[in-house]
């Protein structure tokens, strides 16, 4: 209550003070002029600011700290005028004068120290010793009040207009700097406020004893007197305002054409791009906004660390080097960026310009980029790369193998055929169709991929071998379903190599070798089927490796051989030529038969070259032969369906000198399965050489008579199968019988192949064969030991 | 738009106890989607076996053989017949299930070659068609 009772006393105080001591027009005039001079000291202080270091800020810093100045002293010395304490007054010129002096020391002096120490600290120093400045001015000013009579003070009230003026004076600072538009232009009124309460707290302290024995010392000034400086000082104050204003005005108009050019260019930019003063933003372009998805004034004044969580200042962003970071945009969701800064010179003051890449679009071309490395483009499946790696991961270290894992390698058959027949579009509308079907046949969590060409694989987590067993059945089933593709029905197949982690491999590498190596095996088996992985695989494989390698070997090195087998006439017994057969015999593995290395040769592309060096070698032996003794050589399917054949026979038969009615070429039945027309035509060209040609092997494999009608052999060739069982066995006679007599009516000789004992030989004279050949006439016998056997023959029949 | 027939025999790979309500139920869906491509036919499930006719325009026919050869509820799918056709043989069902057991398990087609078997399994079908709906 006593302090209640103590601020309404005070506020009363005050109140009579004003009201009963003062002349309120003229208070009013001091608060006009306070009012504009406060403000125009900003008005000036904003020019300063604006303006370059050197003499004009020097210049314009003492203008502005003349207008404060000038202003306090001012309001003051017409507030004083306004103030009747009911006896004459005079001023004394000293002090008088002396106040606007120091008012204007210490208002400079706050000044710099404010400019000076830029920052809260300064701001509050230079506004203490300012606010001390107005205190200054008027308790030196009071000094020099003159009365006939006593001034008494009442320290308290001093007290506080010293630290109301101090108090408005800080706070008119610290305002001048907010943030918020409002708060600063508030500025300019605390300070008046600031004047006019330091002011009149003051001139409530004081009370004016009347003291008749007192007199006005002589040479203080009148209070007309005083009126002429104080309205001077009045209109300096004025002056100086109107020459602020001007000159801010100017400021203000071409900081806003630079700002508007510099937006321009900005929305230009693509990027997005934030000017920073300090790490407040106070500029940001169109590309920002939209991208961020807030308006420019949304963003403006705000922190960058708001916008750019993580950059905690602008001088975090690298000058001249990206580095990433996120932007968060108006609904929250982070967009990774590059961000580069650079600083720049606005208006009179260093500000850093953020510039701002979105990098959603080539993070996202990017992933594009990695998903098609990783997918194979014509099925949509995980290619190789992607298989490879899930492989690395299921099996690479550290990974912990829960059950076992099952690699499956699948390999369509008959695929290339289509593909060269029908066109690649058929082939490849072919693979989006068995991806869609070995998609149906996976269980949940199987792994499908395209390792490329007709070759897939799948890797699975089984309990079990069965499962994986069920797998691949189910796999080579769906696959082997009829397509229809554009009217055409294609019938294909698949073989599947299945291997188990752990035991079948522990390394991606392994495993992966172990199922191509059962995939082998499926093949070999006749593919259609699916072949789990054994140990003994890789042996088998590696023995055929060694073979592969040692053939490779022998037929570069030319140390396969040829031997020959005579052949005579059913009928007198005379030879008439001899079969050559080719030899391999290797230094370690001993003999190795035709039936095993003939098919390895085909398989492996080396059956031309073997063929080819066949041929030659019989053509150059046979050419010694006497007479008209030929020669027949074996020719293979794949052989007839070299282009150039009949160019590299002939070729030999010049090479060598040999007839070519003496060189005969064997063919099986199997070369004209399938055949469209060009065997046929290459063996009618060798034909019409005069080149003889005759079908192996008749009655075996896939015998059909239509192969006789479609081409005019010159001579058949029985099967020993049917010559060895033919005299006791019934039916193989039959087969005999009937080879001859289709033989006799077609015009063909037929030659009996394996003729071993005499009954056999008489039996096949009986039924018309035209030829023997067999162990009973000789074996295979080398080339000089056959060149022997008919020179020496040929004497006997010439001597 | 040429019209194509496609005969399929196949062996059910369903559980026994309920591969009768399955095959109605997908016979049932069928019958909807049919109708939007231009699909009609025929379809006998007996004997573990299902046979099937199927008529529409090329490009339907294609899609529904390879929907049928991409499901595992059929096994060891064999294509009989695939021919431009003059004439809807099943015009007026858009899939009809047809034949019960103990009509037509006698009179199954054994496979003696792709053509013959088909035209024995499209007079089966025919011959199993309800015979009040009958067109003609």
């Amino acid at each position: 209550m006593a302090v209640t009772a103590g601020v309404q006393g005070a506020f009363d105080t005050l109140a009579t003070c004003l009201t009963e001591a003062h002349d309120l027009r003229i208070v009013a005039l001091a608060a006009v002029i306070c009012t504009i001079g406060m403000h125009s000291a900003y008005a000036i202080g904003g020019v300063v600011a604006r303006s370059p270091r050197g003499r004009d800020q020097l210049l314009w810093g003492a203008a502005g700290t003349l207008a404060t100045a000038s202003a306090i002293w001012a309001t003051h010395f017409i507030a004083m005028l306004a103030y009747r304490p009911g006896v004459p007054v005079a001023f004394a010129l000293d002090a008088t004068v002396g106040s606007f002096f120091l008012a204007v020391a210490l208002v400079g002096l706050g000044s710099l120290i404010a400019i000076g120490r830029p920052g809260p600290g300064g701001r509050t120093l230079g506004g203490i010793v300012s606010g001390l400045a107005i205190s200054a001015m008027h308790y030196t000013g009071m000094a020099g009040y003159d009365v006939p009579g006593t001034l008494h003070w009442k320290p308290s009230w001093v007290t506080a207009s010293v630290i109301s003026g101090v108090f408005f004076t800080v706070a008119s600072g610290h305002a001048a700097w907010s943030r918020h538009r409002l708060v600063r232009r508030s500025a300019g009124t605390l300070l008046m406020l600031g004047v006019c309460a330091a002011h009149f707290l003051g001139m409530a302290a004081v009370t004016v004893t009347p003291d008749p024995f007192r007199q006005i010392r002589p040479g203080a000034l009148s209070s007309e007197t005083l009126l002429v400086l104080v309205t001077n000082a009045a209109l300096l104050v004025l002056a100086l305002a109107l020459v602020a204003v001007f000159v801010s005005v100017r400021f203000e108009r071409r900081r806003r054409a630079e700002e508007r050019r510099l937006r321009d260019f900005a929305d230009v930019a693509v990027e997005g791009l934030l000017i920073c003063d300090g790490d407040r933003i106070v500029g940001l372009n169109r590309s920002l906004e939209q991208m961020l998805g807030r308006s420019r004034d949304s963003v403006l004044g705000r922190s960058l660390a708001e916008i750019l969580p993580g950059i905690a200042a602008a001088a975090d962003v690298p000058v001249g080097r990206e580095r990433d970071a996120t932007v968060t945009d108006a609904d929250g969701t982070s967009i990774p960026v590059r961000i580069v800064a650079q600083d720049i010179a606005l208006g009179d003051s260093a500000h850093r310009v953020v510039a701002i890449r979105d990098q959603r679009e080539r993070l996202s071309a990017e992933a594009e980029i990695r998903r098609l490395a990783h997918l194979d483009p014509l099925t949509g499946l995980p290619n190789r790369r992607s298989f490879g790696e899930a492989l690395a991961a299921r099996l690479g270290p550290g990974a912990r193998l829960v059950g076992r894992v099952a690699l499956v390698m699948l390999d369509l058959d008959r695929f290339k055929p289509i593909n060269d027949t029908l066109g690649h579009a058929m082939g490849d509308a072919l693979l989006r169709r068995v991806a869609g079907r070995l998609s149906a046949a996976l269980r949940e969590g199987d792994l499908l991929a395209r390792l490329g060409g007709d070759e897939f694989a799948v890797l699975a987590s089984v309990a079990d071998a069965a499962e994986a067993e069920a797998l691949a059945d189910r796999l080579i089933e769906i696959a082997r379903r009829p397509y229809v593709i554009d009217g055409h029905v294609l019938e294909i197949g698949a073989s599947a190599g299945i291997a188990l982690a752990p035991a079948d491999g522990r390394t991606p590498d392994a495993l992966a070798q172990s199922a191509d190596i059962a995939l082998y095996a499926a093949k070999e088996a006749g593919r259609g089927t699916w072949r789990l992985f054994e140990t003994e695989m890789t042996m088998r494989r590696q023995q055929r490796r060694d073979l592969e390698l040692d053939l490779r070997r022998a037929v570069a090195r030319r140390e396969l051989q040829v031997h020959y087998q005579p052949q005579v006439d059913a009928a007198t017994g005379a030879f008439t030529g001899a079969e050559a057969l080719v030899r391999w015999h290797h230094a370690e593995r001993g003999t190795v038969p035709p039936s095993v290395f003939v098919p390895l040769a085909e398989e492996i592309g080396l059956i031309g070259e073997i063929g080819t060096f066949v041929l030659r070698r019989a053509c150059e032996d046979a050419a010694q032969w006497p007479g008209t003794l030929t020669v027949a050589v074996n020719l293979s399917p794949l052989q007839l369906k070299e282009p150039g054949l009949v160019e590299t026979v002939l070729a030999i038969l010049g090479e060598t000198g040999l007839a070519p009615s003496r060189l005969e070429l064997e063919i099986t039945e199997t070369a004209l399965l399938h055949d469209d027309g060009s065997t046929i035509a290459t063996l009618a060209a060798l034909r019409a050489r005069g080149i003889q040609i005759s079908m192996d092997d008749f009655g075996t494999g896939y015998s059909s008579l239509s192969h006789l009608s479609r081409f005019p052999f010159d001579k058949i060739k029985i099967d020993r199968s049917f010559i060895q069982l033919a005299p006791h066995h019934a039916n193989s006679a039959s087969i005999v019988r009937a080879i001859t007599t289709l033989g006799r009516r077609l015009g063909m000789a037929v030659t009996a192949e394996g003729v071993e004992t005499e009954a056999q030989r008489a039996f096949m004279l009986g039924e018309g064969a035209s030829q023997l050949q067999g162990y009973l006439i000789s074996r295979p016998v080398p080339a000089d030991a056959v060149a022997e056997l008919f020179r020496a023959h040929s004497r006997v029949e010439t001597g | 738009m040429m019209l194509y027939r496609l005969v399929y025999r196949s062996r059910a790979n369903l559980p026994e106890a309920s591969a009768e309500a399955e095959v109605a139920d997908l016979v049932a869906r069928a019958r909807a989607a049919n109708v939007r491509i231009g699909i009609t036919g025929a379809l006998l499930h007996v004997d573990g076996q299902f046979l099937q006719a199927i008529e529409g325009p090329l490009e339907a026919v294609e899609a529904l053989f390879e929907k049928i050869c991409s499901d595992l509820r059929h096994r060891d799918v064999q294509l009989l017949e695939l021919a431009p056709a003059e004439e809807r043989l099943f015009g007026a069902w858009a899939m009809e299930q047809v034949g019960r057991h103990e009509d037509v398990v006698d009179r199954l087609p054994l496979s003696v070659g792709t053509a013959a078997t088909s035209d024995a399994t499209l007079a089966l079908l025919r011959a199993q068609l309800p015979r009040l709906q009958r067109p003609g």
